[in-house]
């Protein structure tokens, strides 16, 4: 039993340090936005930190509940693709040995040529605009199919979404692409 | 593996797609849709494995081509749904109009998409390597058994890699919010969470 806990804490903190590593790298390219990038990020990260003063402590801040509810539909989507993985490989079983392998090992290596081409790197940069809201005309968004917009999905999750004054909501009433006024 | 991946190879287009239209959903809290086309990839691929390795309802028997195959199309399947959810958001954001391609917008993509890619691959190439000029040596039945147990074992550290995205989530909201303090508190929120999941399947496991 003690050396079963002991192999799983020590599995937890190499996990634990690659997950906290994960998140920091995600704020370094987050935090940066384009403009800086290697010391100076690590530095904006410090930096997020010190601006504590800046924003009164809020009760509607996300936690845990709010941390669940976004993972487990990754948790679960990234399990299908294990599954995926596993199906073809069990299913070719049938077929022998050397179906097996030739499966199993071609879905490995596709796999490592596809994630270097996955959309890590599309969606991080994105998400300040999706949590800060439209606050660029429409039209200068990038690439325009990325452009996040007011809708559920940003409100959802936002405890604290921005109010515009009566004459701003007026002016932007509508659809208007190219609306200005927020 | 050549005829495996020289029939999979196709579907790495639509996988990136989809994974690429599942973060935009992801980067506006919306987690589920990428899970509804990855559940969709699933259940796709298992009827036509079904149907291809093995040559029911009229169609023939390709074995390991099949299986190749099924997953290609699977893969295509979750990437129409993602896409026709794509589209109706798009529309809802009344945002009518052609996808026009801007080439700053794009550059800029790379500049963050590439470092990030490369620092997957390399993670994973590492791995493959050993795999190939390793595991394969020791033959074929334990190469196979291999890569089934990874298959297997990857479910153990998915939840880890779903925090770790979910905790991506939470810190642009944050930033974006203009809330920059609240990001090293949702860093050690993400962290704890993991390693009390990694902690416990280990011990489980081990």
């Amino acid at each position: 039993m003690l050396q079963h806990l002991a192999t799983g804490l020590l599995r937890a903190s190499v996990s634990g340090a690659m997950i906290a590593g994960q998140v920091v790298m995600d704020n370094g390219v987050l935090v940066t936005d384009g403009r800086t990038r290697g010391r100076d990020a690590r530095a904006r990260v410090r930096g997020a930190a010190l601006e504590a003063h800046r924003v009164s402590a809020s009760a509607a801040r996300p936690g845990l509940r709010e941390l669940l509810t976004l993972a487990w539909p990754v948790v679960l989507s990234r399990s299908t693709q294990a599954v995926v993985g596993l199906a073809d490989a069990l299913m070719s079983a049938r077929l022998g040995d050397t179906a097996l392998a030739a499966v199993s090992t071609g879905a490995v290596n596709l796999f490592s040529v596809a994630v270097s081409a996955d959309g890590h790197g599309v969606h991080r940069p994105e998400l300040r605009r999706a949590a800060s809201g439209p606050r660029r005309p429409a039209r200068r968004a990038p690439l325009r199919l990325l452009r996040p917009g007011a809708g559920r999905d940003h409100h959802a999750h936002s405890p604290r979404p921005r109010r515009r004054s009566r004459a701003r909501r007026s002016a932007c009433s509508g659809s208007r692409p190219t609306c200005t006024a927020r | 593996m050549t005829q495996y991946i020289q029939w999979r190879a196709w579907s790495m287009g639509p996988y990136i797609a989809m994974e690429a239209l599942g973060n935009w959903f992801g980067g506006l809290g919306n987690t589920r849709v990428h899970m509804r086309a990855s559940v969709i990839t699933m259940v796709s691929n298992v009827v036509l494995n079904w149907v291809l390795i093995f040559g029911h309802l009229g169609a023939p028997a390709m074995g390991v081509r099949g299986a190749a195959l099924a997953s290609g199309l699977a893969t295509v399947a979750g990437l129409a749904w993602i896409a026709m959810a794509f589209a109706r958001r798009h529309r809802q954001m009344g945002a009518d109009g052609p996808l026009a391609l801007r080439v700053s917008e794009f550059l800029r993509l790379l500049r963050f998409g590439v470092p990030n890619g490369l620092n997957w691959f390399m993670e994973i190439a590492a791995f493959t390597l050993f795999l190939n000029a390793v595991v394969s040596r020791l033959g074929t039945t334990v190469l196979a058994a291999m890569n089934a147990i990874l298959q297997i074992n990857s479910i153990s550290f998915m939840p880890a890699f779903g925090l770790a995205s979910a905790g991506a989530v939470l810190v642009g909201q944050a930033i974006g919010r203009g809330e920059k303090d609240d990001v090293p508190r949702l860093l050690g929120l993400a962290a704890r969470v993991a390693l009390v999941w990694q902690g416990a399947s280990g011990s489980r496991t081990s």
